[in-house]
């Protein structure tokens, strides 16, 4: 007999939760699960579950009491009517590389996981836009595209692992989309299944519809308005012509001051990223670039545009570079010099392994004239807590990413990383910033949710997820503090984010 | 209830605070209709609806909160007018580069409420690319924000995107905060005289591959060319539908762009890409941003639909009389009847145009329509699944239906 400890969103009336009760529930749901998705598409022993019991945020777990791989929009409809009729919640799950645990099932339940639904299901050229189901990579979108001189842009650096619809959950960024925009601005459209079990289409192909901009509120809602099954994106047109610097610093400053003069100077690279020597080590260490070793910070920048302007904007940012304390910018000369400047970026966090057997990214946003002074106190903090951070991050749009080395064995380092990681933070709310820039509240960062907003904003944003999510069956407990529907009790911060090595 | 705008009364707090207090009070005690204005340039949507209430304006929040130049963002309050706005950012050759119409009284707030946008949304987008925080007091005066003040956000429900399009229906705005460019030097527009729209079509497509970078491709109807001619002062064709280019950038990128696509064009055997001039051309910018405003036409509607269809929609309006310009980029057609129709035919060609657009798979929706048809007329094509969906949260922000009724889809 499988025993499953599933959550009741509301209070039972009648006696019926006696534990017998609660198996005949379990066991309805998997036998009614099974005739919607088949055997093979159903997970509920103890031993395949543990797989899903956290995502890349490894620090709070919890198993789900079933994973179910649907493999259509109609089998989601089901699969949701039938958690609504026991009364158990839900979870939608992509790849599970959240760093804010935003796929974890608090307080148990069903977790849908979508990567079964991977297929693009048209390229339209001529309109600009692609239809793909929320279970497609997105670097799978990228090939697709590959040679057709248009591209999907946001290019989170897990591209090679997440999914279309983890995306539009949590509003994606990359290197790239400094100058092109992030998730939101290329979504045009979503279908997806309500927490009720309906089914609901919000913008399409063409660029208005009547009402409110729904497409725009639900990118970014982190899953829980409901279960996207496909979605409309923007087709960008490849850049006629690129270039890709690599700008060698002795200091962390001198970096982080030519990102301020760039951007002051009122030129948007394509892409603006840094990354500090304990990171440079790192990578040196796993991809033999020929990084410089001695090197405080490299910046890694790439400038697109028409080929006639390109040079022109190459030399204003070697210029300033220059000016800022570089002791030299090399370009890419090879498109393969490129590819592996841009390999060795989006894997960083892969070669952290090297550095520590444990790490905590925050994911902190300053305005982008501030980053020496968040990068000065990232500094200070580490060395007063005696915890080692290197830096790899979004510089142009002020998205710091410091990664804090731990050994996960000891508990006061655990501790000492925490409230460094907390004090970077508030100091980012304190320099007019704010805490995530790209990787979502989720559970992790519930806890500054009342120090980013008031009450009256948390409110108003409580209504809408009411709205949106009656009876808060549909991935409970994410994002807001407070309870907007049962079932939303707060989960107190209480370790650091170790992340999984992606 | 009485039926006249006149009815209505006034008020402008003088903070986001006494606003929120008003508003407050107002849910509570006298329950009054409210209707939110900025600079009064986008009211006729309501045409249709006319209640008594009280006009809420915005025009004493117009400080400049914060704008750090150099982080290429600003914060405004809501009733700031779009010159002040302007004039502000070019001190430090900055921009924000939407084409916003009656630019010397539409307020920020009003345009971001409106989703005002004009011919450069092709390369620049809308207020989605640029809002990225936002102050707005509810029905019930809850004053809420949501975003920041940083480029890169992900804290919280995106209710900036809520609120961008939502007509004062949702909350009235107070404060924004936007994201900002760096001012291009010039910008040129070229023109093609096409026989056809099916040759509007052909170029406009050639143009999503070309070795350029336009950022507008406008197309106009016969009536639309006159109406430019006149307003532009520029020699256009009057019997052909024309096809616009725009470019924006340095001298030398202008120069380099305008030959390419002469070449590129040629192969498609078109001659002729006139110049309009550089001093021309903003005006013709200009002309084309204030084209949705069509004074005293009947009716004045949005299409909105994949580009690829759009020629055949412009054709349809043309057998029509209809002056139409088209975002060919963007598949957005605005077009205003002609006032030779009595009512009637008015009524009817306006559900020919709706059904014409829905069967293209598109949508129709009406920016005005005269009092003589705007309640026999469908201003928002046909109702879809969603508008469920936004009746709900409209009904928990506005339990009462407090502000702008009338202007949504779903009432
Ligand atoms: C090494 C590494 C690098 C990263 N780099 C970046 C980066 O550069 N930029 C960036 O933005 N993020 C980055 N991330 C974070 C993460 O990859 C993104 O948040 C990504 O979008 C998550 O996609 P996923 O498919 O893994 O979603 P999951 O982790 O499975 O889910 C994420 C959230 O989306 C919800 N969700 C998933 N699918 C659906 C659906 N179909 N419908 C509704 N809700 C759904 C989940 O409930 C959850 O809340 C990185 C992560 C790692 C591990």
């Amino acid at each position: 007999m499988i025993e499953l400890s599933l959550v009741r969103l509301s209070p039972i009336k009648d006696n019926r939760m006696s534990s017998s009760a609660t198996e005949t529930t379990a066991q309805q749901l998997i036998r009614r699960f099974r005739d919607v998705v088949g055997e093979e598409a159903l997970l509920y022993r103890p031993e395949e579950l543990i797989v899903y019991e956290c995502d890349g945020y490894v620090v709070e777990k919890k198993v789900p009491d079933v994973v179910v791989f649907p493999e259509s929009r109609d089998q989601i409809v089901a699969l949701v009517r039938i958690c609504n009729e026991l009364e158990v919640p839900f979870v939608p799950r992509g790849a599970g590389t959240s760093l804010a645990g935003g796929t974890l099932p608090v307080g148990g339940g069903v977790m849908i996981t979508l990567t079964r639904m991977h297929d693009i299901l048209e390229i339209n050229y001529r309109d600009r836009y692609a239809v793909v189901q929320p279970g497609l990579v997105n670097v799978h979108l990228t090939q697709a595209l590959k040679g057709s001189g248009y591209h999907y842009a946001p290019d989170p650096s897990s591209q090679g692992a997440c999914t279309l619809g983890g995306n539009v959950a949590t509003n994606s960024g990359g290197p790239h989309t400094l100058k092109y925009g992030v998730t939101v601005n290329h979504v045009l459209g979503i279908e997806f299944v309500s927490p009720q079990g309906e089914i609901i289409q919000i913008g399409g192909p063409e660029e208005e519809s009547p009402g409110y901009d729904l497409t725009g509120l639900f990118v970014g809602s982190e899953g829980t308005f409901g279960i996207c099954t496909k979605i409309w994106v923007r087709l960008t047109r490849d850049p006629a012509a690129h270039r890709t610097l690599l700008g060698v610093f002795e200091t962390v400053k001198d970096a982080t001051e030519t990102i301020s003069a760039i951007i002051g100077a009122g030129i948007i690279p394509a892409a603006l990223e840094m990354m500090d020597q304990g990171i440079i080590a790192a990578l040196e260490d796993a991809f033999h670039f020929g990084f410089p070793l001695d090197a405080g910070a490299v910046l890694l920048i790439e400038t697109d545009g028409l080929e006639i302007s390109v040079e022109e904007e190459v030399r204003q940012i070697e210029q300033l570079c220059t000016e800022n304390g570089a002791r030299e910018v090399r370009r890419a000369q090879t498109e393969q010099e490129r590819q592996l400047l841009w390999k060795c970026r989006k894997q960083a966090f892969g070669a952290i392994g090297r550095l520590s057997p444990s790490y905590c990214t925050q994911d902190g946003v300053v305005p982008r004239t501030k980053l020496p002074e968040i990068l000065d106190f990232i500094t200070e903090s580490s060395e007063r807590h005696g915890i080692r951070v290197v830096n790899v991050f979004h510089a142009g749009d002020g998205n710091i990413h410091p990664i804090l080395l731990f050994d996960e064995r000891d508990p006061e380092q655990i501790q000492r990383v925490m409230q460094a990681s907390d004090e970077i933070l508030n100091r980012c709310i304190d320099l007019g910033g704010s805490v995530t820039g790209e990787h979502g509240i989720g559970v992790e960062k519930i806890s500054f949710m009342s120090r980013l907003f008031t009450e009256e904003d948390l409110e108003v944003m409580g209504r809408i997820r009411i709205a949106m999510n009656p009876k808060g069956n549909c991935s409970p407990s994410k994002m807001l503090p407070t309870a907007g529907a049962c079932g939303m009790e707060h989960i107190e911060r209480s370790h650091p984010g170790k992340q999984a090595h992606a | 209830m009485s039926d006249t705008q006149e009815t209505k009364s006034e008020f402008a707090p003088a903070s986001a605070k006494e606003l929120s207090r008003f508003l407050r009070e107002n849910a509570t005690d006298n329950k009054t209709p409210i209707f939110p204005v900025g600079g009064r340039t986008a009211l006729q949507f309501l045409g249709h609806r006319r209640q008594a209430g009280i006009l809420l304006s915005t025009q004493n929040l117009t400080g400049v909160i914060d704008y750090p130049a150099r982080d290429m963002t600003i914060t405004v309050g809501s009733g700031l007018r779009m010159t002040d706005l302007k004039q502000i950012l070019a001190e430090q050759n900055q921009e924000l580069p939407l084409d916003i119409s009656h630019s010397q009284r539409a307020t920020i707030g009003g345009a971001i409420a409106c989703n005002v946008s004009g011919p450069r949304r092709f390369a620049q987008g809308t207020f989605r690319d640029y809002l990225i925080g936002m102050s707005a007091v509810d029905a019930e005066g809850r004053n809420f924000h949501a975003g920041g003040r940083v480029v890169k956000n992900v804290a919280g429900y995106d209710l900036c995107k809520l609120m961008i399009g939502s007509r004062g229906t949702l909350g009235v705005l107070t404060e924004v905060t936007l994201k900002v460019k760096p001012k291009q030097p010039s910008l040129e527009a070229v023109w093609i005289n096409c026989d056809s729209f099916q040759t509007v079509d052909r170029v406009a497509e050639r143009l999503l591959t070309s070795a350029t970078r336009p950022v507008a491709m406008e197309a106009f109807t016969p009536e639309a060319c006159k109406f430019i001619v006149a307003d532009a002062r520029i020699s256009f064709p009057t019997k052909n539908p024309v096809l616009l280019i725009i470019y924006e950038g340095t001298q030398q990128e202008l120069l380099w762009q305008i030959g390419t696509l002469r070449s590129e064009i040629a192969e498609l055997g078109i001659r002729s890409v006139e110049e309009v001039g550089e001093d021309s051309s903003s005006v013709l910018l200009g002309t084309l941003t204030e084209f949705p405003d069509g004074g005293d036409v009947p009716a004045t509607f949005q299409s909105n639909m994949c580009p690829s269809q759009v020629a055949s929609f412009l054709e349809f309006c043309t057998q029509r009389d209809i002056s139409a310009i088209a975002r060919m980029g963007n598949g957005i057609v605005i077009g205003h009847l002609s006032d030779d129709l009595g009512p009637d035919s008015q009524t009817t060609q306006l559900s020919e145009l709706t059904t014409k657009a829905s069967e293209q798979g598109g949508n129709l929706i009406l920016l005005n329509a005269d009092e003589s048809i705007a309640n026999d007329v469908n201003w928002w094509g046909h109702p879809e699944d969603s508008w469920r969906l936004m009746k709900t949260i409209k009904q928990s922000l506005d339990p009462l239906g407090l502000l702008n009724s009338g202007a949504t889809p779903f009432e």
